[in-house]
């Protein structure tokens, strides 16, 4: 009886360590440690189109292939497998790598989330070159990263360095090439759009015991990869007149690689030896998918056509981040704080989980069946009541604190002020300005309330506010339904459009 | 009771006025502690509203980030000001500066002596970081594009950290055109500017073109063009692709293009981010009336759209569509220059005797210091110096004699040695050399180039029409084949030197082999460098009819 009991549990406990997707990165680490650039393979799952160039021979060599990434997670600690397969077939060269690493991780008393990557083993590598076999036989690798989440994006940043020592043909104590890496990752991951850009330093050592005289050359290389998930919406008007509704929205989703780099090395003689004269090599390599469209709803705001805010109307609406068909949007209607959480928390949308990620995740703890009582975080607002949850949500990520004495004031006009302290805390980016203490270009600064300057100042230099035609910032003024309108698609599109210029076409420009 | 209220009130009022006003610090502190007292007393923080190193002051706005309007003065003279001497050690984001180097808008920490002086002060930047294309600059100050399209006007001086590829430059090094990098600090009328990075590679225009319109793809936000024609030299030459190209737009060029795109579009091409030519401008001309290209120097130019060219004295239109280039970068019109060399594509209007420019390219001359040189060489030292016992130099068309001896040092780190079966290591340039006649190109006496190249003599003009490569021979472990080029010449000439005339000859091809010598805007390389359109001038072999000498002009 006891042994059933025991086979029971070990069934019951092998289905609870279920595969679950773990709310993490999106993207990075999906390009590897190795300066190359990847986008997912649209069929095979874990399966990424990938380029990266060879710099072993001292020429730049672009070979393009596959790699398969697979990560388990077991109680934070991460076993990812990168197997790459890769080729040039007009050089003539193969290269098959396979590295395992493990990674630990560890939560922080401030939820930031911190990384310490090792090999798990020896990698194993062998590269062909027109017949001549570059064989990995030492390695060395080491990797850093924090996860700073906050409540709309999660921002990462890490180092990473590698040694790698390859033998020559077919005796491995005579020629050899060292290559040492060195590298920075900045990433984040939200909804609108991810972005991990690694910025490397490559040192290629090169040691020819096998002539007389021995050879030693050496060369460098810098490069910048960076990997982007995007999301835009884009107008589509109609063609026929004839038709029940006035054009539309498409969203488009896509993601795109880029890899750019600037090598020095050596010029070599018709020998094929080295000579004093460094050449330089730069070029540009980019993958991306193919675009995923998918229509968004056509909302009823005929009463709205032609109105200055209809665009970031009919978009939201579309976007399902304003609730309902658009038939009753008033324009003028003041919002309440209820309502503006309501929407912001839709806009926000939660932040993509890691898709080649499984967690093993063993519970051996018992549940009771018995629901413990919702409580509130504040005193004027019940569960059930509407968008509860959504201010439930913000709370819990600090987004809003309420009035300060234990109220919401959920039927309160939400300000200028209240509604930029809440965008500017949503994203995490309190810190660009003075805190809390900043001033702001408006020429109304000192009647905006302490709690909201850092903010609105913030909000100003990232372009999701401007001073209105006085150029004030008015934040006592109420938010009307389509000055939120406006307020939320600026939002969007900062994080959908601006945001990843900062950490990708400027990281490759400059 | 109330009488000694009034007491006390007095006496409060009288002891703030003795305490000493403006200018040597509006606080003391007593040396003893108060009863209960847990903190220190002397700490402030706030945003530096000024610094003024003479007088010996920092006013701060209020601790809240108030302060700003004009009726909060006299309350922030008299509780934020803060007077300092000269040797106070302070501290701008960790790193020791002097006093004069806080600047309005920095976040700033201060501890007052018992005094009410500053005892130390420790402050943080909050450098905004602003991106653009530089769309005009004067010496003190230039105006930026930003990257939302609005314009910004900074202040320059000599003494601005500019950075190229993060080494120092100078604020002569900013172009028109060049994206660049600001990193600005701006409180008020105090704009503080700690740097500008110009971006690390000019990504130039690659293409200026222009065709026939067939569609604008919305959802790839594409344009396909049939006809497409390359303007390339001052001339509209058709590109190598047949039928219909389709040409992507930047992500950063927002504007599209009007509802019904039809007839004649221009446009221009840049690299970007990820490697891909992309459309960075586009004007959609629609019907084409009688075009015409020209090239002349730029005379004058009116604020109504006009400009006047020095040579033909023709005065041409401009307006907000016209593409206008300028030493590879797209400007607006207002950045050429009185005496600029430009190509024009204009359009004669189909209502009236007047011309419409379409596309302006300027290009600065190229000055070129290299010197081709041909001798015997008399000695070598081993990766030091290379003399020659007589040498003729190139000028023009002709080789000039010299009967000296001359010497030419090597550089190991650019002289390259070229050899007619690969690339030569200048490292084995030794006495095996000596009274080999070879081509050494030299800047001064730097060499950049030698070759083992036969002597040539024979000068061909022309514009190149397509450039084919044979495959050689590889030789094995060389880093590149060694290819023989084939250029096709159109409008070519050939110098008679008996008769001091260049001679037509119409569709000529030459030969180039690999250690031939090809010079393109002072770069020395290999025919690579030479694009279909490029003008040449080629020094031929008599006999074997090889093109030894590639000038590009």
């Amino acid at each position: 009886m006891r042994k059933c009991y025991i086979k029971i549990f070990t069934i019951i406990l092998m289905l609870i360590i279920a595969v679950t997707p773990l709310n993490v990165m999106a993207v990075e680490g999906t390009m590897g440690y190795a300066g190359g650039i990847s986008v997912e393979d649209p069929i095979e799952k874990s399966e990424y189109e990938y380029t990266e160039m060879c710099f072993l021979t001292g020429v730049p060599v672009k070979l393009t292939g596959t790699l398969t990434i697979k990560k388990t997670d077991k109680n934070d600690v991460v076993t990812s497998t990168y197997t790459y397969k890769l080729a040039n077939t007009e050089s003539d060269i193969t290269m098959n790598r396979v590295v395992i690493y493990t990674t630990t991780r560890e939560t922080k008393l401030n939820g930031q989330i911190t990384e310490s990557t090792k090999l798990s083993r020896t990698p194993t590598e062998v590269i062909n070159v027109g017949g001549k076999t570059f064989r990995l036989i030492e390695s060395g690798f080491t990797q850093s990263m924090i996860t700073d989440p906050k409540a709309a994006i999660n921002f990462h940043t890490g180092e990473f360095s590698e040694k790698k020592v390859y033998a020559i043909g077919t005796d491995l104590t005579k020629d050899r090439v060292t290559v040492t890496l060195s590298g920075r990752t900045y990433a984040y991951d939200q909804y609108w759009s991810s972005t991990e850009t690694q910025r490397i330093n490559v040192m290629v050592e090169t040691d020819i015991k096998s002539t007389t005289p021995s050879v030693k050359w050496g060369g460098v290389a810098e490069i910048v990869v960076s990997s982007a998930t995007l999301n835009q919406v884009h107008y589509a008007k109609n063609e026929p007149t004839q038709i029940s509704f006035d054009g539309g929205y498409v969203n488009k989703k896509w993601m795109e690689s880029t890899l750019d780099y600037t090598a020095r090395f050596p010029e070599f003689d018709k020998n094929g030896l080295p000579t004093d004269v460094l050449k330089t090599y730069t070029d540009t390599q980019s993958l991306s998918t193919q675009m995923e469209l998918s229509r968004l709803m056509v909302p009823d705001i005929k009463h709205l056509n032609g109105h200055w805010a209809e665009e970031p109307i009919s978009i939201l609406f579309g976007l399902e981040i304003l609730p309902g068909t658009g038939s009753n949007f008033k324009v003028g209607r003041y919002l309440t704080r209820r309502e503006f959480v309501g929407i912001l928390m839709n806009a926000l949308k939660d932040i993509p989980t890691d898709p080649d990620v499984r967690t093993a995740m063993v519970n051996t703890r018992r549940t009771s069946s018995k629901k413990a009582p919702e409580i509130s975080p504040f005193k004027d607002i019940e569960p059930g009541d509407f968008y509860y949850e959504e201010i439930k949500k913000a709370y819990q990520k600090g987004i809003t604190k309420g009035n300060g004495n234990g109220n919401f004031g959920p039927n309160e006009y939400i300000t200028n002020a209240e509604a930029i302290k809440m965008i500017v805390s949503a994203l995490g980016l309190e810190n660009l300005a003075p805190y809390p203490s900043t001033t702001t270009p408006f020429v109304d600064n000192d009647s905006i309330p302490t709690y909201a300057r850092n903010s609105a100042s913030v909000a100003s230099v990232l372009g999701i506010i401007e001073p209105d035609y006085m150029g004030r910032f008015n934040p006592s003024n109420r938010l009307t339904n389509e000055n939120a309108a406006n307020l939320i698609f600026d939002l969007i599109n900062y994080m959908g459009d601006e945001l990843i210029k900062d950490y990708r076409d400027r990281m490759i420009d400059f | 009771m109330r009488s000694k209220k009034a007491v006390l009130i007095l006496a409060l009022i009288l002891t703030l006025s003795i305490l000493p006003g403006y200018g040597s610090g509006n606080y003391t502190f007593a040396d003893t502690y108060k009863p209960g007292q847990v903190e220190e007393e002397g700490h402030f923080s706030g945003v530096v509203k000024e610094n003024n190193p003479s007088l010996g002051y920092i006013t701060l706005y209020f601790e809240d980030g108030s302060g700003v309007n004009p009726d909060q003065f006299e309350r922030l003279v008299s509780l934020r000001n803060f007077t300092y001497g000269y040797e106070i050690p302070v501290l701008r984001d960790g790193y020791e500066v002097s006093v004069d180097n806080i600047k309005p808008g920095d976040m700033a920490f201060i501890k007052l002596d018992k005094d009410g002086y500053i005892e130390k002060i420790s402050v943080k930047s909050y450098y905004e970081t602003v991106y653009g294309t530089v769309y005009s600059k004067r010496a003190t100050w230039l105006v930026l594009k930003k990257d939302d399209g609005t314009y910004v006007n900074y202040p320059l001086s000599s003494t601005l950290p500019v950075y190229k590829h993060n080494r120092p430059g100078t604020v002569s090094d900013i172009v028109v055109g060049d994206r660049v990098r600001v990193l600005v600090q701006t409180n008020g009328a105090n704009i503080d500017i700690a740097g500008i990075d110009i971006e690390k590679r000019t990504r130039p225009v690659t293409g200026i073109y222009r065709g026939n319109v067939e569609f604008f793809d919305s959802i790839n936000t594409s344009i396909a063009v049939s006809r497409v024609e390359q303007f390339i030299n001052g001339r509209w030459e058709a590109t190598s692709n047949m039928g219909i190209q389709r040409f992507m737009y930047n992500s950063d060029y927002k504007e599209m293009p009007p509802r019904r795109p039809a007839g004649m579009v221009y446009f221009a091409t840049q690299k970007a981010y990820d490697g891909i030519d992309k459309v960075v401008t586009a004007s959609f001309r629609g019907t084409s009336g009688y075009e015409v290209t020209t090239k002349d120097n730029l005379l004058s130019m009116t604020d109504g759209g006009l400009l006047e060219l020095e040579y033909s004295s023709d005065i041409i239109g401009f307006d907000k569509d016209t593409i206008a280039i300028k030493d590879g970068r797209l400007v607006d019109v207002s950045a050429l220059n009185t005496l600029d060399s430009l190509a024009i594509s204009m359009e004669k209007s189909l209502y009236e005797n007047k011309y419409t420019a379409n596309v302006i390219v300027s290009e600065s001359d190229y000055q070129n210091s290299l010197v081709l040189y041909r001798g015997r060489i008399k000695n070598i030292e081993p990766l030091k110096t290379v003399t020659v016992e007589s040498f003729v130099q190139l000028n023009q068309v002709s080789w000039e004699f010299t009967n000296t001896p001359k010497t030419f040092d090597i550089d190991l780190a650019s002289s390259r040695l070229i050899e007619a079966d690969g690339v030569g290591n200048i490292r084995n340039f030794d006495s095996a050399y000596i009274n080999q006649t070879v081509y050494i190109v030299a800047e001064g006496s730097k060499i950049h180039l030698i070759s083992t190249a036969p002597y040539a003599n024979e000068p061909v003009m022309g514009r190149v029409a397509s450039l084919t490569k044979e495959s050689g021979e590889n030789i094995d472990g060389a880093e590149e084949t060694v290819t023989t080029s084939i250029i096709k010449l159109t409008e070519a000439r050939i110098y008679n030197d008996e008769n001091y005339v260049w001679e037509g000859s119409p569709d000529l091809s030459v030969t180039i082999p690999f250690n031939s010598v090809v010079i393109k805007n002072g770069i020395i390389g290999t025919t690579s460098l030479i694009k279909p359109g490029d003008e040449v001038r080629i020094i031929r072999h008599s006999q074997s009819g090889e093109g030894i000498i590639v000038l590009c002009q």
